[in-house]
């Protein structure tokens, strides 16, 4: 009995050996670059709103390479439905070349079918598959869970909302979505030299938006005709006590752009564990149509859209002035992403 | 029919009638009996020439001769048999003799447990002998000194560092043989296939070394009698029970607990019983990060009863069940499950003919929950396997013997269900329509010796498969690739309507011709058709992992594989070389499209392609089988390539071409060293080397919308960095002799003693605006371990 409790004293040791020994790891590497042949990227998107269409044509770069995204000039394009109408494209050059339509009568029309084509400077033409627009359901509800655990800033928390919608997904099967959304986020400036006379800490307000980073995306495979509850859409930064201006969309896109965005998603999941699937390119709706073989990255997509906005108050978070302070916390004055700064105690520019 | 004794064993015996006669003369006189009988191996249930039957407390014996055959007049009485012969553990049985007695005795290989060797052979110069290509065996006693991840004793682990045997990756599941896939693999325990064969994920296999008493790996030539695969059969057998009172046996690893019990629980029955229980959790959680909050459990266990029914008929059954589950925090449980019961009889029609009959179930079934809110749901698939079995065994003579049965498969599976789990759950149910399908087969093989220098081993064997109702079977435009906008029909069947029937010969033939004693040179062909198909898009198999037989648009896959070799033994049988070189030619072979969706679609085969592979190598190995340091050297080079053949250029994988397999991978060295140390100590190290497996680099990135996105233009076009590892084992064996019942043997392992981090993946992580490739290494550190196994 005691030879068998020493050699589990000595199995115990060697446990601990071990517990300091096994590590799996995760390590950047270098591998060999290819400068293959670049290949046109497409972003189109065709909704049934009332501003212009816009289309990026760019190239696809070497992966180390993006910083310099060589877009496409001079190229022609045009939108066509299946009944003949259709609208062309003018170039707008800042800040860097893209394309905008200019048949203001020309907006998508729920059951129609529409087709884009492009033709390249050198001559070379590439066309969209046809696509319908899809009716979309209308946003039911919204709700928002403080959260201050989920994003970070340069490895600091960043406090804010998490926000969700309830929609009743329609009885035909085959409907996709896609949830894109903003907010208005209420900023400060850092201390600056007060005006004489007045209180001794000095700070100018201004909104800044931040569009969504995440591409977010669901079927109705598996749920057909029920609702989708709390379906997460965005998170919605809070930088000072104060009120955020949101607005969530919600598009109907069609099976080939939901697998396309899918694809794209399951390729950032990528651990490198047994469960990865073997990497492939992913193919959109646009190609040559002198070589079937030849498709353009990207996708020309057509959606209906449905958009609901709301105001958070974060006065109101419970605990919020132990959380963030009265003056807001040290990011306050980082760039604003989409460069909308509005310096005003004000409600942002068509709120 | 009665052999004629042969006359030196009819002078022996009235040898011993004179001196029995001398002895017992003048006591009353005795009623004297013949008793006579076959001895044979235990394990191969060939003949064993030369056995010494005596009766010690006597003095009367006997010599088997070369069908194994004895007999021996014996007084009236009771006594104690003892059975030996060089090689073979003694056996004693005790008989009461009033009449005219049968006495069968098999006889058990004596494993060399003082004395290691690695991969032993039937006898020490069968690799030149026997008319056999590309087998394997393994020795399971060896398996608990040899130095392993964790000290987990494996039995694919180390069937890994033969030649022809590779893998995708450390901690993959499944292995893969000569460029065949893991799905192609008929793994066997007492004739059940096994389908899933981890636990973990793929880091352990889950049949308890402890349970078994002979694996066998067929790589190139394998018998008629075996089916359904293309590429290799793994054929194991449990342990029979000893006859002689009760064992035990275990151990304790870092990763699980296990323990058998071995021996005699009734008259004529004996039994082997037993399992192994993990704990993975607390190895989980050192791991870095994210990883740690996993949840990981699993056991396997065994029972094997055998019973003789009489000195002709013997029964027994195997039953075993292996249980994993593996659950990601608040997310998704995985459980997965083999079960299976093999039931066989054994009966002696004669001496020259005896039948197997065996009946077979083997069912695998896998769980996926997702635990989502509103979200929760059930996903099961599984698929059950029952197999009735004959098999006769006809030995005419020596020189010439004949195998020839048949076999009837029922397939039932249920390739997908799933189900809301919980009453807020937005999930709808969907069930794929459950699959049945029949695989029959008839086959003969004889085995000739013409002559010493020549042998030769010809079987033929036909298979048939139908896909039965009930079923509804979609049909698609022609010209289109299959999509499910090009269904242009649906075809129901009826409950046990024929759907679509396949099959054909699948000849195999080995010629062996000794070129003299120690050198000879075979030659084989061996055709298989697969008529089941494990779906999976994955780089390495996965337990979620579905199967799926042929339909109308998945044809069965056949293989034909030539191979030739050339061995040649020296120094007396303590060397033993050989040089096999194979070809294997793949036909309908399943390959995915890109982005494929695999689980719960309704039409597979929309996201399905056919490709055809090739497989050449030559394998090199030298094993050295005694000495102070002995151990085996093996050198492979192998390649394994696919196409995928469409006529339509949207579904094209790598422009039609032949791409590199997911194992690929050409240079395999092994090299294994074992040196007894005295007093017990054994020493034994093994260095890996192989190439890197094919990987998918990026071609490009670009940007669209907030999203940047990698573009991979080319399947498997590039590799991994190679692989190595050094592994060593100090390992404690107390006996003191082989008769020695109680011991135990402690083993200390460092696995991957230099610490290389070698790369099990290299992928593309994003985040925001970067994609950069990073490099994962399982086990990227050495790994020390020590496991205590003990008998008593």
């Amino acid at each position: 009995m005691t030879r068998i409790l020493m050699n589990m004293n000595y199995l115990i040791l060697i446990f601990l050996l071990l517990l300091l020994g096994l590590s799996a790891c995760v390590e950047p590497v270098g591998i060999p670059l290819r400068s293959g042949s670049q290949r046109l990227v497409v972003e189109g998107i065709f909704t049934n709103e009332a501003e212009p269409c816009t289309v990026k044509l760019s190239y696809s770069q070497d992966i180390n390479a993006l910083k310099n995204i060589t877009y496409v000039s001079n190229a022609k394009i045009r939108i066509t439905d299946d009944r003949g109408n259709h609208t062309d494209f003018r170039e707008v050059s800042t800040p860097f070349p893209y394309y905008l339509s200019t048949n203001r009568q020309f907006v998508g029309v729920i059951g129609r079918t529409y087709t884009l084509s492009i033709e390249l400077p050198d001559g070379k033409k590439f066309v969209s598959r046809p696509e319908t627009m899809q009716s979309v359901p209308s946003i039911d509800n919204i709700s928002v869970e403080f959260d201050n655990s989920t994003k970070s800033f340069n490895g600091n928390k960043l406090f804010g909302y998490k926000v969700y919608l309830d929609t009743q997904d329609p009885i035909e099967t085959g409907n996709y979505y896609r949830w894109s959304a903003y907010t208005y986020a209420f900023k400060q400036t850092r201390l600056k030299p007060c005006a004489a006379f007045s209180p001794p800490i000095c700070r100018d307000y201004y909104w800044c938006r931040e569009n969504e980073q995440d591409i977010i995306i669901g079927s109705d495979v598996g749920l057909n005709g029920n609702p989708i509850k709390k379906q997460y859409v965005h998170f919605s930064p809070v930088y000072i006590l104060g009120q955020s201006y949101v607005e969530v969309r919600q598009q109907a896109i069609s099976r080939e752009i939901y697998q396309y965005w899918k694809n794209y998603i399951d390729q950032t999941l990528r651990t490198g564990s047994i469960f990865d699937p073997i990497p492939s390119t992913i193919v959109g709706n646009v190609y040559n149509p002198n070589n079937p073989n030849e498709f353009a990255l990207g996708y020309f997509s057509v959606a209906s859209v449905s958009v609901k906005r709301f105001i958070i108050n974060s006065i109101d978070m419970p605990n919020g002035r132990n959380l963030i302070g009265t003056y807001g916390n040290k990011y306050d004055s980082s760039p604003c992403p989409e460069g909308t700064i509005v310096y005003t105690n004000n409600p942002p520019p068509g709120w | 029919m009665q052999l004629p004794l042969p006359k030196i064993q009819s002078f022996y015996l009235f040898f011993l009638f004179v001196f029995l006669l001398i002895d017992y003369g003048y006591s009353a006189p005795l009623a004297w009996h013949k008793v006579e009988g076959y001895i044979t191996d235990n394990d191969t249930k060939k003949p064993i020439a030369g056995a010494n039957i005596s009766i010690r407390a006597i003095g009367v014996g006997a010599f088997s001769d070369s069908t194994g055959y004895f007999v021996m007049r014996v007084p009236q009485g009771r006594y104690d048999v003892f059975i030996t012969s060089v090689g073979y553990k003694l056996k004693v049985r005790n008989i009461e003799v009033k009449d005219k007695i049968r006495l069968d005795v098999e006889l058990n290989v004596e494993v060399k447990q003082l004395e290691e060797v690695i991969v032993t052979g039937k006898t020490a110069d069968h690799n030149v002998k026997e008319a056999q290509v590309g087998n394997i065996q393994l020795d399971i006693a060896q398996l608990q000194k040899t130095p392993i991840v964790l000290g987990e004793p494996d039995i694919i682990k180390t069937l890994i560092l033969q030649p022809g045997v590779n893998t995708v990756g450390e901690g993959a599941g499944g292995f893969n043989v000569r460029g065949g896939r893991a799905d192609q693999n008929l793994v066997l325990i007492d004739g059940a296939p096994i389908f899933n064969t981890s636990h973990l994920l793929g880091f352990f296999s889950n049949v308890s070394p402890d349970a078994v008493q002979e694996v066998n790996l067929y790589k190139g030539h394998i018998s008629p009698q075996y089916g359904g695969r293309v590429s290799a059969l793994l054929d194991m057998k449990s342990k029979n029970g000893n006859e002689e009172g009760m064992s035990y046996t275990g151990g304790i690893s870092p990763m699980s607990l296990r323990l058998f019990a071995d021996g005699k629980v009734a008259k004529n029955l004996t039994m082997v019983a037993g399992g192994r229980v993990a704990y993975p959790n607390w190895i989980i959680n050192l791991l870095p990060g994210e990883f740690n909050q996993n949840k990981a459990f699993f056991y396997d266990a065994s029972l094997k009863l055998n019973y003789k029914l009489n000195e002709k008929n013997r029964l027994s059954l195997f039953v075993y069940r292996s249980f994993d589950n593996f659950k990601f925090p608040e997310d998704t449980l995985y459980r997965w499950n083999n079960d299976i019961a093999s039931f066989q009889w054994r009966s002696a029609l004669s001496k020259k003919i005896s039948v197997n009959f065996s009946a077979i179930h083997s069912g695998y079934k896998y769980n996926i929950e997702g635990l989502k809110p509103f979200l929760e749901f059930v996903t099961t698939s599984s698929i059950q396997h029952r197999e009735l079995k004959l098999d006769f065994s006809y030995l005419p003579s020596e020189k010439f013997t004949v195998d020839f049965g048949g076999s009837t498969i029922w397939y039932s599976l249920s390739p997908a269900s799933r189900k809301p789990n919980g009453g807020e759950s937005s999930i709808n149910p969907l069930t794929l329509q459950n699959e049945r399908a029949r695989e029959s087969a008839f086959y003969a093989n004889t085995n000739w010796e013409v002559a010493d220098w020549l042998s030769l081993q010809v079987g033929l064997r036909y298979s048939y498969f139908s896909q039965v109702g009930q079923k509804d079977i979609f049909s698609y435009q022609e010209g289109q690739p299959k999509s499910l906008q090009t269904i242009i029909d649906t075809v129901s069947y009826q409950k046990g309507e024929n759907i679509v029937n396949y099959g054909g010969l699948e000849p195999r033939a080995v010629l062996r011709i000794g070129l003299d004693d120690f050198n000879a040179l075979k030659i084989s062909y061996n055709r298989s058709r697969q008529y089941l198909h494990l779906i999976s898009n994955t780089t390495a198999i996965t337990p979620v992992d579905f199967w799926k037989v042929s339909d109308q648009y998945i044809p069965p896959q056949l293989s034909s594989q030539y191979s030739i070799g050339f061995y040649r033994n020296f120094k007396e049988n303590e060397y033993e070389a050989s040089v096999e070189g194979y070809y294997k030619d793949l036909q309908n072979l399943v390959e995915y499209k890109n982005n494929a969706v695999l689980l719960l679609n309704p039409a597979i085969e929309t996201d399905i392609l056919r490709a055809v592979g090739r497989a050449y190598g030559v394998e090199l190995s030298i094993k050295k089988n005694k000495g102070k340091i002995y151990g085996q050297a093996s050198y492979t080079y192998s390649r394994s390539l696919v196409a995928v053949q469409t006529s339509f250029s949207q579904e094209q994988i790598n422009e039609g071409e032949y791409f590199p397999s997911n194992f690929d991978r050409p240079h395999n060295l092994n090299i294994t060293a074992i040196v007894p140390l005295g007093i017990g100590w054994t020493f034994t190290s093994n260095f890996t080397y192989s190439t890197g497996r094919p990987a998918t680099y990026p071609d490009g990135l670009y940007r669209l919308e907030n999203a940047l996105i990698v573009d991979f233009a080319f399947r498997n076009r590039d590799r991994i960095p190679d692989y190595h590892r050094l592994d060593i084992s100090f390992s404690k064996d107390t006996r003191r002799s082989r008769e020695q019942k109680r011991y135990h043997v402690w083993n200390v392992a460092f696995y991957n003693l230099y610490g290389r981090r070698n790369p099990y993946s290299i992928f593309i992580a994003q985040s925001g605006a970067v994609a950069r490739p990073y490099r994962l290494s399982v086990f990227g550190t050495v790994i020390p371990s020590v496991t205590w196994n003990f008998h008593f």
